[in-house]
């Protein structure tokens, strides 16, 4: 029995209409499934990646505006993407949200010298992520 | 908007199933003496996945039991704790346990409490045991959603009380729970210590302890945001880097439940001083998050809506006022497609319904190809072209759908490498599995079916056939046993075996045992008719019942659920070389090769698998025993006739009052042979099987029906039944022929 969800696209105008695109980088499939999920039936366009090397491959052949990425992952973790990510000149003021499940100190502190922009812990409910993102990049 | 999340669960489950294997596989790989970090690291990520998934998911138990797993493991991976063999088990058994709930949320049978408490009693034992600090206790879950953890408090003392001697007073701690000092008190600034306090311990628990060494309006302590419905997210505000000693503390900007945003961090200008700001600012007391590591500080460039605008800094250069880009190549990779690309998860039910509609093409095409064959090739050349085309394409069409089910058996034999383990230890025997063909693939129906079948002939032959080391030294065998599980394709048919170079059966330990159960058997049988003695329900040669075989429940179990799946099963056996039992299923269940005989004014299909020759009989081959039907001679064996026609009933057969004028098709089923008396054999095609059962009801003989090209219905026979049907009576029957040519 799928819940009945509501369509609506509260995209800002922002200059050109075209909606957000957001990348979400985590090597969980059924994670990447809700976030999509949850993104798109907001009316943004998502594209996935299973671990931090695909992402930033990703990164680097598309633009985003808003990347999202678990810590940890096989091969490339979260921290290290970010770290990737902003030696990019494309993704130097991109927003970039950490998915973590651990909530500790030590884990914000380096994702903010990382170049995060924000944290968001795991568990987390699908309605939150979307406010964050809206908060976010409209 | 509200999200019903069990539209993910099924891909969790999957993706679950994938980490349990990996940890399992991993485990069951890992060298004591010296662990591989990567290993170490696998088995700890699929462990931390499921946990945040099944949070994620409001899977409690399983994110309560993978919380303490995760603990374990984690202090195995960094080193504060040696992997031992007792942690392998304790961590299998997790495993084991970990599957049963999983089972249990797919709509399975619960798994007990007492097992789930039990292995997590085990790995908090192990936690405490070797960690120097005390094992987090963990609160049973409550709430639908998040991992039950510790209480996590900051602890703010004021610093420079002439009585007070920190180091002390942060040892008497210490002995409570685990501590880490995020700020030392004291300097020129007169800071107050900042220590973050993880224990089991309630806030004014520990209050209580602090006060018997510092006054209770010198301390402060907060809850920590550990739990999931509160500071799971915030925004940083822009802090400084302290070049030299390489740290720098973070703002707040912004934190509300389960989320947080960075304010960027600005470098400090010319200043050597390290300065801090506010992370966190509650009941007058601040808190500094230390950086570790030298870091890449970013620029503020502008701030707009809680977020910063960053510009790349090397580290340890001096930043002008005016913010400056610098460039820094990134390495440009080869883009690797992520695996996400090429491929995706398709619910089973599309594939079938794919797989069904492609079924009813394929009839379409047939009904066509067969009215075609009546008209004028000349006149109507270009129409047979297309039908022809149309045979070919919708052919290759179902192969191709039919790939999509086909998954490779390594999913069945993985389990196997644990299950002998587990039971070798248990039976004081050496084994060495190997496995062969793994990739072959079949039908993805068959392998959830295979698996239990497979189990038990794999315990039975460790069980009963491979001999304890002493054993088989005194026979000059290596002291190791070998087990080969092997895997391969063989014309439309896949043929799994079992061999293990064991002590053989044994038969006259089996006649012995059929006569002591009253069984018709006489030492004429030869050996495959004793081997197949064994399917017997009820029967069992082991001398003492162990709990792992020998309780006479199983073989014929796993000889009727191989049956159901349209396969057979063989032994061969020698005694002292070992035993094969092999497997012969069909490639899918929805496509079968058969053979269609009439009978009367009806077609039914006979599945090639059981059937081995068909022939004409001759009035002197014929014999009829006295109530026990009619038997026919063929080259030397007795074979019990069955009329189609008398089995189901139909009065306009031919064939039943005179078989000379009828056709026998000899079929086997499970080692027992019998002839099928029809009137005609149409022919031999591929038939698309429809499930008798949903589109109708349940018939006694009949394993399904399908649609013939000129559309009408015909009953597949299911073989095994129509011989279970006979063979009592007509094992009797024969023996009588025989002793009457005698």
């Amino acid at each position: 029995m799928a819940a009945l969800i509501c369509f609506e696209r509260e995209q800002k105008k922002s200059g050109n209409n075209m909606p957000k695109k957001v990348l979400t980088v985590d090597d969980s499939a059924s994670i990447r499934q809700m976030v999509t999920f949850t993104l798109k039936s907001a009316g943004y366009e998502v594209v996935e990646a299973v671990d931090g090397n695909g992402g930033l491959a990703r990164a680097q052949a598309d633009s985003f505006d808003l990347i999202l990425t678990d810590q940890n992952m096989p091969g490339m973790d979260g921290l290290n993407l970010i770290r990737a990510l902003r030696k990019l000149p494309a993704y130097g003021t991109t927003p970039i949200l950490m998915l973590t499940t651990e909530s500790s100190d030590q884990m914000k502190s380096l994702g903010r010298a990382a170049g995060a922009t924000g944290w968001l812990v795991k568990p987390f409910d699908p309605q939150k992520l979307l406010d964050v993102v809206k908060r976010l990049v409209g | 908007m509200s999200i019903d999340m069990s539209q993910f669960h099924q891909v969790f489950f999957d993706e679950t199933d994938e980490h349990l294997a990996t940890m399992e596989s991993v485990l069951l790989g890992v060298d004591l003496a010296a662990p591989d970090g990567e290993d170490l690291n696998a088995i700890f990520r699929a462990a931390h996945s499921i946990k945040g998934g099944a949070a994620t998911f409001g899977f409690a138990d399983l994110a309560a039991l993978t919380h303490i797993l995760e603990n374990l493991l984690d202090k195995v991976r960094k080193g504060s704790m040696r992997l031992t063999a007792d942690m392998v088990d304790a961590c299998l058994n997790a495993k084991d346990v970990l599957a049963g709930m999983l089972g249990a949320h797919r709509g399975g049978e619960a798994v007990a409490e007492s097992a789930i408490s039990a292995v997590e009693n085990w790995l908090e034992r192990l936690v405490a045991g070797g960690g120097s600090a005390p094992p987090p206790v963990v609160a049973p879950v409550q709430s639908s959603a998040a991992p039950a953890v510790c209480t996590t408090l900051y602890v703010e003392l004021d610093c420079c009380l002439p009585t007070t001697d920190y180091p002390a007073l942060l040892q008497s701690l210490t002995a409570l729970g685990e501590l880490s000092v995020v700020q030392e008190g004291g300097g020129s600034d007169q800071l107050p210590w900042v220590v973050i306090f993880t224990s089991t311990l309630a806030a004014d628990e520990v209050a209580e302890s602090l006060a018997f060494s510092i006054s209770p309006e010198h301390f402060r302590i907060t809850q920590d945001h550990g739990q999931q419905d509160e500071g799971d997210f915030g925004l940083f505000l822009s802090s400084s880097i302290a070049s030299p000693t390489q740290t720098a503390a973070a703002d707040i900007a912004f934190e509300e439940d389960g989320f947080g945003l960075f304010e960027p961090l600005a470098a400090a200008v010319g200043g050597s001083e390290p300065t801090a700001d506010m992370l966190y600012e509650e009941e007058g007391f601040g808190l500094f998050a230390p950086v570790a590591g030298p870091a890449i500080a970013p620029v503020m460039l502008h701030e707009e809506e809680g977020f910063g605008l960053f510009a790349p800094l090397e580290p340890a250069v001096a930043v002008a006022a005016a913010p400056t880009v610098a460039v820094v190549a990134a390495p440009r990779q080869e883009r690797a497609a992520p695996a996400v690309e090429n491929s995706i998860r398709v619910n089973i039910d599309k594939v079938d319904l794919l797989l069904n509609l492609v079924g009813e093409l394929v009839i379409t095409q047939s009904m066509l190809t067969q009215s075609s064959q009546e008209l004028d090739a000349v006149q109507y050349e270009r129409l047979l072209g297309g039908i022809s085309a149309l045979q070919r394409n919708s052919r290759e069409l179902q192969e191709a759908v039919m790939s999509i089910r086909m998954t490779p058996i390594a999913f069945v034999f993985n389990r196997f490498p644990r299950v002998v383990r587990d039971l070798a230890g248990k039976l004081g025997k050496q084994i060495e599995l190997k496995m062969v063909g793994e990739n072959t693939e079949l039908d993805k129906g068959f392998i959830e079916k295979l698996a239990d079948p497979l189990t038990h002939l794999v315990r039975n032959s460790l069980d009963h056939g491979v001999e304890s080391p002493e054993v088989r030294v005194a026979k000059g065998k290596s002291a190791v046993g070998r087990l080969t599980l092997r895997a391969f394709h063989q014309g439309s048919s896949i043929v799994i075996e079992v061999t293990d170079d064991g002590a053989g059966l044994n038969r006259e330990r089996i006649l012995a045992k059929a006569r002591e159960r009253g069984m018709p058997v006489s030492d004429a049988l030869s050996d495959s008719e004793v081997w197949g003695l064994i399917f017997e329900a009820g029967f069992s040669t082991a001398t003492e019942v162990t709990d792992v075989s020998g309780r006479g429940v199983g073989m014929d179990v796993v000889k009727r659920n191989i049956q159901s799946m349209g396969g057979r099963i063989d032994i061969d056996s020698m005694p002292d070389f070992g035993t094969t039992i092999s497997i012969r299923l069909p490639l899918t269940l929805a496509i079968m090769d058969g053979m269609s005989v009439r009978v009367g004014q009806d077609i039914y299909v006979i599945p090639l698998t059981f059937v081995l020759e068909s022939l004409q009989p001759q009035a002197p081959e014929l014999k009829t025993v006295a109530g026990r039907g009619q038997l026919v001679n063929v080259r030397g064996q007795y074979l019990p006739i069955v009329s189609l026609a008398a089995f189901f009933g139909h009065v306009d057969a031919s064939a039943a009052s005179d078989p000379t004028s009828a056709i026998l098709v000899i079929v086997e089923a499970g080692g027992y042979q019998l002839a099928l008396l029809v009137d005609e054999l149409i022919g031999q095609q591929q038939f698309v099987v429809k499930n008798l059962e949903t589109n109708y009801r349940k018939v006694e003989g009949m394993s399904g029906a399908t649609i013939m090209g000129d559309g009408r219905v015909a009953l597949i026979l299911d073989i095994s039944i129509i011989a279970r049907h006979n063979q009592r009576p007509a094992q009797t029957a024969a023996r009588q022929a025989m002793t009457d040519e005698a």
